[in-house]
């Protein structure tokens, strides 16, 4: 089954803008962990808006789980994809934990009783379970994120599309999104759609998506995208770190790396120079 | 401008429940010249230091309250110093405005505070406020200084000076809110997260530009950061925060050293320190100073050792 499918799509946000999408095909499986990368303005929140019907497209289809992201269908599709997006203080609504939480599945009718065990469910999965009563403003960055998160949760999406939901985070807060994000992967077998400028964040995904001016221009495992240094820098992007370093490396006449991976790095340096 | 703090502690919400000791007696210096680094986690106080070095937060003594006499019995703390070149900021007739025209401020985020309605206006802002009155700079003057402040951050006045801030692009926003800090000269330059929230391309670019207002603009720029990678490329000296104190104040090239210590601290360490402790728990010593330039050529030096 596909999660996310988009045949032939066009888009444009209106006559005299630059930026426009057009005949756009990209699908997700369903249990599938994809990574979009791209410069600001490549058109990765376009797609993002366009997944779950935020945004409709000019041409071609959308479809979610097999159903059309059109007409009566969207409140459907809309539970089947949960988007967090990237300011933490943008996305409460409630000034209490549970009731925050409890909003998107109250809104779409969800029976009481089935609430409580939907609030208890999603809070669990993000790890912030003794949180239920407390009081969102007194949350850090990480935690409200978590909490943006479970709200999500708590429809029972089939696809949940982060956008650049670590960007404005110190490192512990990002940490702690990516640990969930993993664990919901692994244990809940959810579909993930991460849109992100962090490259590292990237490697994780199963497979890596590049946007260039409303196109995707590259495709494939981390790994194979990164070793495509010039490509990368062509579409505005910079290598990580830790590629560029191979790659310096091996340019002075060493052969390490690919792996992208520290251990692995350092363990090919010493073989190289002892 | 040299920055001077001894002894100086602050607790936000005193005497009420939710009470939060920021600052726990912190003593720093930050030497003029330097381009200076804050890192530690958030909540570890960073903000709070640096909102002190142009008075947004005020040491209590410099404030009407009387002082408090220490209780019979107590010990007597010792007492508070801060001082930003000349200004003593622990006393009440410190001239605050001046000194805030010595010390620009760009916050996280610099871009949500742009308000006017063209660039040129909301770059003005600053610089006419700062005027004491009676010498009010002259039109010429303000669109002089207002060309000079967009050109060195990379904007062209032409192009953007009469557009509407709301109308550039997410970095040029940035770059325009920039400007307006410095556009008062400032002699010290303190920005809270310069890159958060870019692409990467966007980060290296506002790096540059710190770089380029660092050599001709002001003389000290003072960063906070919880890019380590940023930190060790380009700070000549950085002090590291934690539960309201400062625990380490060294150059980049003896801080990553203890990056055992510092990952025991919660934080992360840059990726050229993580390669050197791999490699010296695999019995190689990589004597860089951790840029990425400098590690890769002591790595291939090494090489060319061995082979």
């Amino acid at each position: 089954m596909q999660a996310i499918a988009f045949e032939s799509v066009d888009f444009s946000y209106g006559e005299d803008s630059a930026f426009r999408i057009k005949n756009l095909n990209f699908t997700v499986e369903e249990g599938e962990f994809v990574a979009v990368l791209g410069h600001n303005g490549s058109g990765k929140s376009t797609l993002a808006r366009l997944a779950n019907g935020i945004l409709t497209p000019d041409g071609g289809k959308v479809s979610a789980f097999g159903i059309p992201a059109e007409g009566k269908n969207l409140y459907e599709v809309r539970k089947k994809v949960g988007v967090v997006f990237q300011n933490p203080d943008n996305q409460t609504v409630a000034s209490i934990v549970e009731d925050d939480v409890a909003f998107g599945a109250e809104n779409v009718g969800t029976p009481r009783e089935e609430i409580g065990k939907r609030i208890e469910f999603a809070l669990k999965a993000v790890g912030m379970e003794e949180y239920r009563h407390a009081t969102i403003a007194r949350l850090s960055g990480g935690q409200k994120q978590r909490i943006a998160i479970a709200g999500v949760l708590a429809l029972k999406p089939g696809v949940i599309i982060l956008d650049e939901s670590t960007a404005m985070l110190d490192p512990r807060g990002r940490r702690e999104i990516m640990e969930v994000v993993k664990r919901l992967k692994e244990e809940e077998g959810l579909t993930v759609v991460l849109i992100t400028h962090f490259m590292e964040e990237a490697l994780m995904a199963d497979r890596a998506v590049v946007m260039n001016r409303g196109e995707i221009v590259m495709q494939g495992t981390p790994q194979e995208i990164f070793s495509r240094s010039e490509d990368l820098i062509t579409y505005n992007l910079v290598l990580p770190r830790i590629r560029y370093i191979e790659q310096r490396l091996n340019e002075g006449g060493m052969s390490v790396g690919g792996t992208l991976d520290t251990q692995i790095l350092a363990e090919e340096i010493a073989r190289c120079v002892s | 401008m040299r920055i001077v703090a001894e002894h100086l502690s602050y607790t936000y919400n005193e005497g009420s429940p939710f009470a939060v000791r920021a600052l726990d007696d912190v003593s720093l210096t930050i030497e003029e010249g330097e381009f200076y680094g804050i890192l530690g986690h958030t909540g570890s106080g960073k903000s709070t230091f640096v909102q002190h070095l142009n008075g947004l937060i005020r040491v209590p003594s410099s404030l009407k309250k009387r002082k408090k006499k220490p209780k019979k019995g107590q010990p007597v703390p010792p007492e508070t110093v801060l001082n930003v070149g000349e200004f003593d900021l622990t006393k009440r007739d410190t001239n605050f405005r001046a000194l805030r025209k010595k010390v620009g401020m760009v916050f996280q985020y610099p871009e949500y505070q742009l308000f006017a309605e063209t660039v040129k206006e909301d770059v003005a802002f600053g610089l006419k406020n700062f005027a004491e009155k009676g010498e009010k700079p002259s039109e010429e003057e303000i669109g002089r200084a207002v060309r000079d402040a967009l050109q060195i951050v990379g904007l062209d006045y032409g192009e953007v000076a009469e557009k509407s801030p709301f109308d550039l692009s997410g970095g040029q926003k940035r770059r325009a809110a920039i400007a307006g800090v410095i556009v008062t000269k400032p002699e010290i330059l303190v920005l809270d997260e310069p890159a958060a929230g870019l692409d990467p391309l966007g980060k290296r670019e506002i790096m540059e530009l710190l770089h380029t207002l660092h050599r001709e603009w002001c003389k000290t720029v003072v960063i906070v950061s919880h890019d380590m990678d940023e930190i060790s490329e380009n700070c000549t000296r950085c002090a590291v925060f934690a539960e309201g104190k400062v625990v380490y104040d060294l150059p980049p090239k003896e801080l990553f050293q203890k990056g055992e210590e510092l990952t025991a601290l919660g934080l992360d360490i840059p990726l050229t320190a993580k390669l050197v402790l791999a490699l010296k728990e695999r019995g190689i010593t990589v004597d860089c100073d951790f840029t990425t330039e400098d590690f890769i050529q002591k790595v291939l030096a090494l090489k060319g050792g061995g082979a």
